[in-house]
């Protein structure tokens, strides 16, 4: 290794960009090259010296504060962005709150329930009773199916077979 | 508890906490404004720079990626140095040289110490302030982000657009003129213990 070459090594050596093959390399060199060595003193010394005696001074708590105090101005951007997501959310919430607490104050009142069977029973009982067979028989093909689908309706109905798809479907 | 490091505080200045741009600032003050006072030597311009060189690291926040955030805040200082000493002196640009072939940044003035801050420090210190400040300008750079800063090589050439072996070799330039500092603090050393001797 030529001196040139461990010089800049030293310095590189100083700002840990060495790898530590090169730096068993160089403390080889130092080992058996005096002004090498003493150059690398002299670095150390030097950097010291101005570690320690080049002012040390720091900006005024002031510049600080106008800094920090700027940062405000300078992003607000996100900061307004952010709040007005956040206002926007809340919004959006209670928008959503108001129209379903409202659906469920103002939804109409449920439905009787549909009949039970003892209704249905009765009705099916009417129904035969307006129609005795002879009456029955005596109809057209529209009116008896009419009746049957009736009958077949109440029916279906005492059975529990509420779905009124699967009725269609059975009556069909 | 660990510190959050410089990407975290970021991060989180990003989001929104100004809080973390408070630990930002307070923790790369001293290396920062280091630099930036032993380039310009007016403390009032010192704390102008330091000051627009956050601004500028704000505004421009985004286009920080994860790295050495100090090399970051000292390239921006470095820039706005070089913008002010373009102002100075409209007719030239960052690029070019001059008659001697001097670049832009050579042609920062030298900063002579403030004498008011010299007859505050010793012999010694005072020996290193006048020799830094006598460094042509890319040579004090070097040295500055390396001994103020503590830049990398790599980083300090990275900022310099130059390879990494010219700013090794500023580096040796810049100690081969400071040399000098170092017999005479030998001396006032030499001298203080003699003086010492006598008076005992």
């Amino acid at each position: 290794m030529n001196c040139e070459k461990a010089r800049s090594w030293i310095l590189l050596e100083q700002s840990d960009e060495l790898s530590a093959m090169n730096s068993r390399r160089l403390a080889r060199h130092l080992a058996v090259c005096k002004d090498c060595s003493r150059y690398r003193n002299d670095v150390l010394r030097l950097t010291r010296l101005a570690t320690e005696h080049l002012p040390a001074e720091e900006p005024s708590e002031e510049a600080i504060h106008r800094i920090l105090d700027s940062a405000e101005k300078v992003r607000p951007g996100r900061l307004i962005r952010y709040q007005w997501f956040a206002a926007r959310a809340v919004a959006w919430a209670a928008l959503f709150v108001a129209i379903v607490g409202g659906a469920i104050l103002l939804m109409p009142e449920q439905p009787e329930k549909r009949a039970g069977p003892e209704h249905n029973l009765s009705a099916i009982m009417a129904i035969v009773d307006e129609n005795p067979p002879e009456e029955y028989h005596s109809r057209d093909a529209a009116s008896r199916l009419e009746i049957e689908r009736e009958l077949g309706r109440h029916l279906l109905r005492i059975e529990g077979l509420l779905d009124e798809d699967l009725m269609a479907e059975v009556l069909l | 508890m660990t510190e959050a490091s410089d990407s975290e505080l970021v991060r989180r200045y990003r989001n929104g906490e100004i809080g973390a741009l408070d630990s930002l600032v307070r923790r790369h003050q001293k290396s920062l404004f280091g630099f930036v006072m032993n380039m310009v030597r007016d403390r009032s311009a010192a704390e102008d720079i330091f000051q627009e060189t956050w601004l500028r690291a704000l505004r421009g926040i985004d286009a920080y990626r994860d790295g050495n955030f100090g090399g970051w805040l000292v390239k921006i200082a470095r820039n706005i140095i070089i913008d002010r000493s373009r102002k100075r002196q409209p007719e030239l640009c960052l690029d070019t040289e001059d008659g001697e072939g001097r670049t832009r940044i050579e042609n920062t003035p030298d900063p002579a110490p403030d004498p008011a801050t010299s007859a505050e420090f010793s012999d010694v210190g005072r020996m290193v302030l006048d020799a830094v400040s006598k460094l042509p300008p890319d040579q004090r750079e070097v040295f500055l982000m390396r001994v103020e800063a503590g830049l990398s090589f790599r980083e300090i050439a990275k900022i310099q657009r130059v390879s990494i072996n010219t700013a090794l070799g500023r580096m040796h330039y810049a100690l081969a003129r400071l040399r000098p500092v170092l017999s005479a603090q030998a001396s006032a050393l030499t001298g203080s213990a003699q003086r010492g001797g006598q008076a005992s």
